[in-house]
């Protein structure tokens, strides 16, 4: 032992300073406590057996995982793709809802039932408005469905595009937050593991909204790839994500690079904008193909009929609907037609103009429809079109909510894995603290003693 | 090694449970508001489908069973109407018995005139029969008398048919010639018949009056066989009907049981939902107070 009253005073010393620095650390997790995405700081005292020097402060350990993080990404992903397509359907969803009795089933129903009634009395005045308010009410339905679903492929159009600028956004900032990982890497505290945070936040989002890869790279920045291919930003740079397609066509995306030049993924991207894109191009494609067919089979079917018989005035060659040419949208222009709109007397009952106004035996050709299987392609009647329709729909809104539930619970049980060894813990740091505290004021009781033993051993002088 | 527990963690669950019992106390009290197991298809795609079908065949169920009803109501007046008819007939039968007597004197047969007169009136009234604005008699013609001023038929003679049950029709109409004869029939009419009467009785015509007997014999079979014929029907009618009553109860119990709410089940459900979410609230209030962190008094 050497200048030994010295010495005890710098250890004293090294041990405010080293206590100094854990109650940084403790009181940065403290403040963090509700941060999203923050990873507890833990500084580690390292002994150091030199004369002169007793303690120093270790590496400051952010403690992460870099599995759970990629178990997060790929959990986000799903749920992203599940929640993106649901939150379209649901939209849709009304269009095709009868559950509370309305709705184009209903209307359908109500349909064929004016006509028998006019079929018992085809002179029925009331009977052939009552046909008439249906048809109309028929024509309404429907085109509201079809109304409903095109204002839902619209919205995930919009919904779309926001994702793709969202995207571009936070593939910007983690190309800026690499940029500053490469460039801050010295200095207490060290800003890097709270950059790091930042930056797994903004991946988990990415991930979520579009389905990502990601590779560490040695230098502390992370290369971020579309998972069906393409780059979205790498080291200090970052693509932009296109959205392309729309309105009649399908979405689709291409990323713009750096160069100006163009790249297309292999498949449509994962996560939200993955979702949106199937519910849009898929889901709800499918669902209005199957009411344009039921609408232009029914329409083309009632009209062939209704057009071969006579009306009250003896009138023939009348259409019900208005005549639709060509299967695309057939819904939305279901209308009844203006040959009979607001002239009841215009309904084709009867077959035979001889024996007006009795004669009902259209309304019997008419009402046979109802469960005509060749009325609709594909060999259904409109109801069963109907039920395939409203099932397209049902069962992937229903698929998708189970899937986004069960995602999202996979999602929740990584990020709890996540905050069980992340998360702060306040009682932990409190006793942390405490600890720090106590030690910090042996240190300084160290420093005042050695100060005594100085002021005596001075005085024996 | 216990498990950490960070604050994030604890606050982020407790959220969650408080969401998740809020979310199944409100899908609890669902079924009783709206009384029904779904309230949208994709919440059971299978039931939904099922359910659109039992409806569309319920809904067909109710059109037979309005139409039947109609069918009912216009088969059942003609049957009181050919009653009617039937009793007109049987009392010019029974002139014509009596008066085609050779003893009965030519004073006699001319008195008898008024009377055939009257009853031949009531014929031609019964015949233009009309109800709530339709013919009765006129088949699909229904919008004017089926027999014009010198009481030839101008009706329709073939009638209308309705749809009362899948693939099954019912004649919807008794035409004026089947109960009176005439038109395409090849069969005097009654109401010619009965102006013949008339005739025979004015010119004191024996052997007229012996004729008029023999057709007033067929006309009565006619309308007989015409009676039988709307009996027939309106049995046929109940058989349907009851069919279809049947039908619809069956119907309306299977769609009760796809669609309608256990409740007994249901009630339990929302009890046990309302105390998950009190348990909640309770048990949230308690953790915050066991994990205040004045309580760290180290």
């Amino acid at each position: 032992m050497g200048n030994s009253i010295k010495e005890l005073m710098a250890i004293g010393q090294q041990g405010l300073v080293a206590q100094k620095s854990a109650m940084n650390v403790i009181s940065r997790n403290i403040a963090n406590a509700n941060t999203p995405g923050y990873a507890r700081q833990r500084l580690e005292l390292v002994a150091i057996h030199q004369p002169g020097i007793s303690i120093d402060t270790g590496a400051l350990e952010t403690v992460r995982s870099a599995s759970i993080q990629r178990s997060i990404l790929g959990a986000a992903l799903s749920y992203g793709f599940h929640k993106g397509k649901h939150d379209i359907l649901k939209l849709a969803a009304p269009a095709l809802n009868d559950i509370n009795g309305g709705g184009i089933s209903a209307a359908l129903d109500q349909f064929f039932a004016s006509f028998s009634k006019l079929g018992n009395d085809p002179s029925g005045t009331a009977e052939r408005l009552g046909v008439l308010h249906s048809a109309d009410h028929l024509g309404n339905t429907l085109r509201e469905a079809s109304q409903e679903i095109i204002k839902a492929k619209l919205e995930a159009q919009f919904e779309a595009q926001a994702l793709v600028d969202e995207v571009n956004t936070l593939s910007k900032k983690v190309a800026l937050l690499n940029s500053r990982i490469t460039d801050d890497k010295v200095g207490f505290p060290d800003p890097t593991p709270g950059l790091k945070n930042d930056r797994d936040l903004l991946l988990n989002r990415l991930s979520e909204l579009v389905g990502i890869n990601t590779v560490d790279k040695a230098n502390g920045t992370v290369a971020v790839f579309l998972e069906t291919g393409g780059t979205l930003a790498d080291d200090t740079y970052s693509n932009t994500l296109k959205l392309t397609g729309g309105s009649l066509a399908a979405l689709d995306v291409e990323i713009i690079k750096k160069d100006g030049s163009v790249m297309k993924p292999l498949t449509r991207p994962g996560g939200r904008l993955g979702g949106i894109m199937v519910a849009r191009d898929t889901v709800l494609k499918k669902t209005s193909d199957e009411l344009d067919q039921l609408a232009f089979g029914f329409v083309a079917a009632m009209n062939g009929a209704h057009s071969a018989g006579f009306g009250l005035d003896g009138s023939t060659g009348n259409n019900l609907f208005n005549p639709i040419v060509g299967v695309v949208g057939a819904a939305s222009r279901v209308k009844l037609s203006d040959d009979v709109l607001g002239k009841p007397e215009k309904l084709a009952a009867a077959l035979d103009p001889t024996m007006l106004p009795g004669d009902n035996a259209n309304i019997l050709i008419m009402m046979n429809l109802q469960n005509d299987a060749t009325v609709v392609a594909g060999g259904k009647t409109v109801g069963e079109a109907y039920d395939d329709a409203m099932s397209t729909l049902a069962v992937a809104k229903w698929d998708a909510r189970r899937q986004s539930d069960d995602q999202e619970a996979r999602v929740i049980q990584f990020y709890e894995m996540r905050e069980q060894l992340s998360g702060v813990a306040l009682h932990e740091e409190m006793i942390a603290l405490n600890q720090a505290e106590r030690a910090f004021s042996a240190s300084s009781q160290l420093i005042k003693t050695a100060r005594d033993m100085y002021d005596v051993i001075m005085r024996m002088v | 090694m216990p498990l950490r527990v960070s604050e994030s963690q604890l606050y982020l669950r407790a959220i969650r449970d408080n969401n998740l019992a809020r979310q199944r106390l409100r899908d609890a009290t669902l079924p009783l508001t709206t009384q029904q197991k779904i309230s949208q298809p994709s919440d059971d795609p299978v039931t939904a489908a099922r359910l659109n079908r039992l409806r569309r065949a319920r809904g067909e169920t109710e059109q037979f069973q309005e139409v039947v009803e109609q069918v009912r109501t216009y088969h059942s007046l003609v049957e009181s109407t050919l009653d009617s008819i039937s009793s007109v007939v049987v009392d010019l039968t029974d002139l014509a018995v009596q008066m085609g007597s050779d003893g009965v004197a030519a004073v006699d047969r001319t008195a008898a005139v008024d009377l055939v007169q009257q009853w031949t009136n009531s014929l031609k009234m019964m015949g233009n029969q009309k109800q709530a604005g339709r013919y009765l008699f006129a088949g699909r013609r229904q919008g004017a008398p089926p027999y014009d001023a010198n009481f030839l038929f101008v009706g329709d003679e073939a009638g209308r048919r309705v749809s009362v049950g899948e693939s099954r029709l019912l004649d919807a109409d008794v035409t004026g010639t089947e109960i009176f004869g005439g038109g395409t029939t090849g069969v005097k009419s009654l109401f010619k018949i009965a102006e013949d009467f008339i005739a025979a009785l004015q010119a004191n015509d024996s052997a007229g009056i012996s004729t008029v007997l023999g057709e007033l014999r067929g006309a009565h079979d006619r309308v007989i066989g015409t009676h039988v014929r709307v009996g027939i029907i309106l049995n046929d009618i109940e058989t349907v009907n009851y069919a279809h009553d049947n039908r619809y109860i069956a119907q309306t119990i299977h769609e009760s049981d796809v669609i309608g709410v256990d409740f007994a089940r249901a009630t339990h459900e929302l009890a046990f939902s309302q105390s998950v979410l009190e348990a909640t609230i309770i048990t949230t209030q308690r953790l915050f107070d066991a994990i205040n962190i004045r309580n760290f008094n180290l």
